[in-house]
Order: structure tokens, then sequence, then C-alpha cells
């Protein structure tokens, strides 16, 4: 048998760890162009009115996260950005806990956090400060009367890609590295942020003001089981499918709810599978109760719904990291995936080259009438 | 006939009136469908029961016979031992609460998460399930790409033209071809959309008739193998 036909699988494992590892220690930028699929889930979106009702239904556990989570986030983000009513669920037992944190960390995101802060030309002079200031309340002292940089309090809602400046120097313009900051910062932390034109800011965290209001703007109704059972349920009376939220209080009491009685009422689906449930909800739901949707499922499940996508029974399907990339780059905020994508691409090309590899060792070794 | 014909009866009734509802749009055919949706997740409780009653049987005999990797079920046992008491501590400590005169309603018994005992669920959810399954699913990357290399060869014509379509496909996944030729992703969502749509749909539809025919055939009482037995 031809050596190429013999490598150690030890030796395949150390390629594929180097191919994920390099790319988040080397950094590369790769060209984009949203796929038809994609851009056919985001514009659906798109169109929606603010006040409309997006029903999420996020379908996974820890196990597909990796892929899942990213498109999860990326449309929540678009939905709340739009001021769209999220409802969100589960027909996982095992994704409650990691649809609830999806949603709850998104909606952050959208608070209004009041911080203090200070402008520098490099990020030394950033972290000196920073260090200077070591064991004070940062939010009081930074931006006082012995500022060292350009000094001034903003009022940012890094979701939404506002930045408003209350007093002082210019705060720094929106970015997604601002948004990867503040997201989730307590009051009393802070952060370094470059903005490519004004410099670093050292930002110190104020307080933060939900703006989303559960039950008003989103809500989270946890699982029930049944799938296509709980779908036509559903479909029947939403109130009587879920009588309480996740937290056990009433739904037929809260805003998020006003005007959908039914699954018919929702204004657009987007089902975030790492199962069946997106071809459960089309042939249960969308068929049944006429209402549009989309998908988002692992790029192994991608092309089962191709027939449903070219039928025009979804709008759309967001496939794998690359699709949640790609949605990503339409709503402006590259964010986890997009740190991914490199990663991928390098072990997808590892992949192609293994099997480059084997079939030329399987050929030579043909010719040479060794093979099997 | 209760064990035999009662049920290919009732069988019959129901299923022969669920394909007749689904065309009859009147309130009273739309309530029977509430009604049968609320028996089925009633039923589904019940499902829950006998699965948990299958996972502690099945894992209680590999223990008393001392199977090869019994102490795996081991593990199963604490696992859900210590799951359940967490996740049950803190609706005793309602319950108690609530028997005392505290301020405990229903809905607190419906509680997902919370700030007292329950956190403990929400720990293991966080860092045991959650790193746990992230882990299993991260290892395919290595698995698939020595099984890929092992396995995937042109033995046959039929084998190279996989192969082949297969390397198109995911090399036109990755945002690198874009950046040689935008023809390749072009050409990779074209196998997508026609090949790969036509056969999915072959599949589809087969798969459908298969689901009808079988269903038929439980309603007509052909298929019997749903009642156990021989």
């Amino acid at each position: 048998m031809h050596w190429l036909l013999r490598i150690d699988r030890r030796l395949i494992y150390a390629l594929v760890a180097i191919a994920i590892g390099l790319p988040t220690l080397w950094r590369f930028r790769l060209p984009i162009a949203p796929s038809p699929p994609v851009e056919g889930v985001h514009s659906a979106i798109e169109a929606l009115e603010p006040g409309q009702v997006l029903l999420a239904s996020l379908d996974f556990d820890p196990a597909s996260a990796p892929e899942l989570e990213p498109m999860s986030r990326a449309v929540l983000r678009h939905a709340f950005r739009k001021r769209l009513r999220v409802i969100a669920m589960t027909h996982w037992p095992q994704g409650v806990g990691l649809a609830n944190q999806i949603v709850e960390q998104t909606v952050r995101e959208f608070d209004e956090i009041t911080v203090a802060f200070e402008r520098f030309a490099s990020r030394q002079q950033a972290e000196q400060r920073r260090a200077a200031l070591a064991g004070q309340p940062l939010a009081e002292a930074l931006g006082g009367p012995a500022a060292v940089g350009a000094a001034g309090t903003a009022v940012i809602r890094a979701g939404a890609g506002s930045v408003r400046s209350r007093s002082g120097a210019e705060p720094p313009a929106w970015s997604p590295a601002l948004l990867q900051a503040l997201g989730q910062a307590e009051p009393g932390s802070s952060a370094l942020v470059e903005d490519p034109e004004r410099g670093w800011y050292l930002l110190a965290v104020r307080e933060r003001t939900p703006s989303l209001r559960y039950g008003e703007d989103y809500v989270f109704l946890g699982q029930r089981a049944g799938l296509g059972i709980l779908i036509v349920s559903m479909g029947q009376s939403m109130h009587a499918a879920f009588p309480a939220d996740a937290a056990g209080r009433p739904t037929r009491e809260m805003p998020v709810f006003r005007g959908v009685e039914t699954l018919g009422d929702v204004d657009y689906l987007i089902c975030l599978a790492a199962g069946n449930s997106g071809e459960a909800w089309v042939a249960y739901g969308a068929e049944r109760y006429k209402f549009p949707m989309g998908i988002g499922c692992t790029a192994v499940i991608a092309p089962d719904l191709y027939p449903y996508w070219q039928a025009g029974q979804i709008t759309g399907i967001v496939g794998g990291v690359k699709g949640a990339w790609e949605y990503e780059h339409l709503i402006g905020i590259p964010a986890q995936a997009t740190e991914m994508v490199p990663a991928q691409t390098v072990a997808h090309m590892v992949v192609i080259a293994l099997i480059a590899i084997c079939n030329l060792g399987y050929f030579l070794s043909r010719r040479r009438g060794g093979a099997r | 006939m209760l064990k035999r014909t009662v049920p290919v009866a009732i069988a019959f009734v129901v299923g022969l009136w669920f394909v007749i509802q689904y065309f009859v749009p009147a309130g009273w055919s739309q309530q029977s469908l509430t009604d049968a949706t609320n028996w089925a997740k009633i039923l589904l409780g019940f499902a829950y029961i006998l699965g948990l009653y299958s996972l502690v049987h099945v894992h209680w005999l590999r223990i008393r016979r001392r199977q090869p990797g019994y102490g795996y079920s081991l593990l199963v046992y604490l696992g859900l031992g210590v799951t359940v008491a967490l996740g049950m501590v803190g609706e005793v400590e309602k319950a108690w609460n609530l028997l005392a005169g505290g301020s405990a309603s229903f809905a607190d018994f419906q509680t997902y998460g919370g700030p007292n005992w329950t956190s403990g669920v929400d720990w293991i959810y966080t860092y045991v399930l959650y790193p746990a399954s992230a882990t299993m699913f991260s290892i395919l990357a290595f698995f698939i790409a020595s099984a890929a290399y092992r396995t995937f060869r042109a033995r046959t014509l039929e084998a190279a033209l996989l192969l082949v379509a297969a390397a198109i496909v995911m090399f036109g996944r990755v945002p690198l071809s874009a950046a040689i030729d935008q023809a390749i992703p072009q050409f990779a969502d074209w196998i997508m959309a026609y090949p790969n749509m036509a056969v999915k749909r072959a599949i589809l539809i087969g798969v459908t008739l298969g689901m009808v025919a079988t269903s038929l055939r439980i309603i007509f009482g052909i298929e019997r193998a749903y009642l156990g037995g021989d």
C-alpha cells in the first residue's frame, strides 16, 4: 500500500487542531457575498414593521450551540433593533437554559448604558491610565477633574448601534468592538475600545437601564413536549399551549401577546434547529396556519431544507456558521460567527486536502496493482 | 377482544376522523382537534414517566449483572439523583412555605431557575451539561477529518461522482472559493439547487408516501405491531 494511504490518524488529528487553532491566533479577513437563502431570511425580517411579532423557536442544545448560537443572537439582534415583539420558545428540554440565556443576553445588549470615558492616542496610554486608577471606582474617577485624556460621558445602546454624547469630548463611534465590550458589562466595570478615527477609549460603566421590557417587548415561553402536537396546539390557541411562560407568569396578561391568539397571528417565525423541528414547523405550522417562516440550522441539515425553500414554503435558510456569518454581515454586526469562519475555512481546506491525498495514494497504489 | 379488536377499532375511528377533520373547517371540527391535542399532551406526560422508568430499569439491570462498563450506569444514577434532588429541593421549600401559610402560589411551582436552591440545576446545566455536550460534538471535527481520509475513495464511477460533487460543494461553501473565482460557489449552489434537490425531493416524496401507506395500514388494522406481542 502506498504511504499516502497510511498517514497516522494522530497526525490527522494534529493537523485539524492546528487548522482550527492557527486562525484564532493569526486573524485574516475573508471575502463575503451573502447567499440567496440567507438573504431570504434577512429580507423577510427586514420587511417587518416595528411592533410586529416574531416567533423564535430555538430548538437546540449545548452540543449544537457553536453552530446555532451565533445565528440565534444575530437574528434576535436584528429583531430587537427593528423593535419587533419577540416570542421565544424551544422544543428541546435540554435547550431551555441555553435559549433563555441567549434571549436575556441579547436583550441586555439593548440596555441604555451610561459610561464615563477618557480618550487616548494609544492603547498603551489608556492601559497606563487604567493601571494608575487601580483600586479607585473607575466610573467616578474617569472623566473627573483629574482626567488625563479628553473626557466625557455618553449614553450607549450597544445592541441598537446608538451612541449619544451627554457631556465633554466626542464619544467613540459605534462599532462591533463596542458591543462586545459593553454588551454584558456590569456597572463599575471598565473596557478598552479602539475607534480607528479617534483613538483609544477607556470606558467605565456608570449604570445600565433596561430598554426592552419583559412581557411587553419579549417573552420566553420555555419548553413544552410534543413537537407536532404542540405546534397544532399553538395553532388552535397560543395561550392554551403556553398558559404560562418559563417563569410561570400567565401569558394572557402580557402585552407582548396583544393581537396574538394563534400561530396565524404571528408575522414571522424563525426556527433555529439542530434537529427536524424546522420541517415540523413547515408541515404542522406554516402550511396549516399560514404564516411566513425561515429556518436556521446546522450545516449538515441545510441540504434537506432546500426543497422547502425552492417551493416557497420557507423564505430562506441560514445554514451553519457560514450562514450565521453572512447574516452578521447583513445586519452589520460582525460577531461570533465572523470570528469562527476563518478557522472553519482552514479546517475545510485540510479535509479537502486529506481527501485529495488519499485518492492520489489510492490511484498510485492501484497502478502498482496493490489497491483494495 | 379487549387486547386486539377494541384498540384496532379505536385506531380506525380516530384515524379516519382526523383524516376527515383536516378538511372540515367548522367550529366543532376544530374543537375536536383541540381536545385531541390536549389528550395527546397528557399522554406525553406519561411518556416522560415511562422514559424515566425505562432509563432507571435498563441501568439497574446493568449494575445488578455487573456488565462491563456498569460504572457508567452508576454515574447515570448519580447525575439523575443529584439533578432531580437539586431541582426538587426548591419545590419542596416552596411547598413547605405554602403549607406554613407563606406567600407561595401555584405559579411558583412552574418557575424555571431562580435565585435559591434551583440555581444548583442552573449550575449543572452551565458547568457540566454545556461543556460536556459541546466537547462531545466538537470531537466530531477530528473524527470526520480522519474518516474522510480513510473512506472517501473513488473506487467506482458512482463513488468518483459523489467525491467530485462533495469536494466542489465543500470548497464552494468555503469563503476562499469566492476569492479565487465566483463561479466555484455558484457551481456549488447549482449542485445543491438541482441534483441535490431532485434527489431530496424523491426521498421526501417516497418517505411521505410510505408514511401515508403505514398510516392507512394502521387505520385499517393491517399493521398491528404497535399493539405489541407477536
